[in-house]
């Protein structure tokens, strides 16, 4: 009478063990992921300790006000104004840091272009005067220092005789890898 | 008693283990209740799909994918066919989403599978992981409990230190999928 009862276990224990044995098997797949990796230079725009604070500094498409300016009253916080011979400049510093990826290269040459002819003011970074495009742009540096905030200098100078007005232009900024 | 329980035992599953191997024979007809469970275990299968906003995946085969991540570099972008960067100090990430989905032929059959990755060959240039899960040799769980037939999205990210030579990027997912028991 046991025996009966005990048979149908058996079977039943036997099928569990097989059916557990069966499900702990395992697939496989493989995904292959690919890309193609370029290298690339970015430059950004940051705020001088001593110059005004550039709007979107951190990025590459900062902008940097004067404020206003006048022959005789004295220029905003970190504005320096020089008198001339018929004209003032005003000048500030500013920061360029270009940092590079995926690429070798020592040091890194920059230029910079003005947009928009400006017939009446002058537009200088550092010692150099900035030509408009499309002429080619002034060179700035043709070693700089990576991953660092380099300082220059925008100057811009006006005539006495130019009336009152606001002056604004946009000035292209171009690193190359060295 | 006991001695007669333990041979019982052993009967049991002798007669189980013959009719397995009885299921070998081409000259016999297996009994369909003992050899259903074997024909399921041996059909699952894995697929790799592209899932809404997330990177293209080709289906390149059975249980095999492939995802282009095109061409990337270290230029920050939201998502960008599928394809997100981020800029960090030394690297830079590349995310993408995939959709994963593991089926059995015997629809009927529930339950679940772990999903476990890892890495077929060692990637020197770069860290990969899966839904946070960084890869190695050795596999990791990426997921614990997928139902046979759900479609489930993961996250694979590859860090890129700046110092890696442009060029191609190839690495090589594994997954293995464990019915859970």
């Amino acid at each position: 009478m046991k025996t009966k009862h005990l048979q149908p276990a058996a079977i039943f224990t036997s099928l569990i063990l097989m059916s557990g044995m069966v499900w702990a098997q395992s697939s496989s797949g493989t995904l292959a992921v690919h890309a193609e990796l370029a290298s690339s230079i970015n430059l950004t725009f940051v705020t001088d300790p001593s110059g005004v604070a550039l709007t979107g500094s951190g990025t590459n498409a900062a902008a940097l006000d004067f404020g206003t300016v006048s022959l005789y009253s004295t220029p905003a916080a970190n504005v320096t104004q020089t008198v001339g011979t018929g004209n003032f400049m005003v000048s500030t510093p500013f920061d360029v840091s270009v940092t590079k990826s995926n690429v070798t290269s020592a040091n890194y040459a920059l230029s910079a272009v003005l947009t928009t002819v400006d017939g009446t003011n002058s537009w200088a970074i550092d010692t150099f005067p900035l030509p408009t495009s499309p002429t080619a742009p002034a060179s700035l540096t043709v070693t700089g220092v990576y991953a660092s905030n380099v300082p220059h200098t925008l100057h811009l100078t006006i005539p006495n005789s130019e009336g009152a007005a606001t002056i604004s232009n946009t000035i292209d900024f171009l690193a190359t890898a060295n | 008693m006991k001695s007669k329980l333990f041979l019982w035992f052993l009967l049991g599953i002798s007669t189980v283990l013959a009719q397995a191997q009885r299921a070998k024979s081409p000259n016999r007809v297996a009994p369909a209740m003992t050899l259903q469970p074997r024909s399921e275990a041996t059909i699952t299968s894995i697929t790799f799909l592209t899932v809404a906003g997330g990177a293209p995946v080709q289906n390149a085969g059975s249980d095999q994918g492939a995802l282009n991540l095109g061409l990337v570099s270290n230029t920050p972008r939201a998502n960008a066919n599928g394809v997100q960067i981020e800029s960090e100090k030394d690297s830079f990430v590349i995310a993408a989403r995939v959709g994963l989905r593991v089926d059995l032929s015997n629809s009927s059959r529930a339950g679940t599978v772990m999903v476990s990755a890892y890495l077929l060959s060692p990637d020197p240039s770069g860290t990969v992981s899966v839904d946070g899960v960084q890869l190695s040799l050795t596999p990791g769980i990426i997921a614990r409990h997928v139902a046979y037939g759900a479609i489930t999205e993961h996250v694979v990210k590859i860090v890129v230190p700046v110092s890696t030579p442009a060029g191609q990027l190839l690495d090589l997912i594994g997954l293995i999928v464990t019915p859970n028991g």
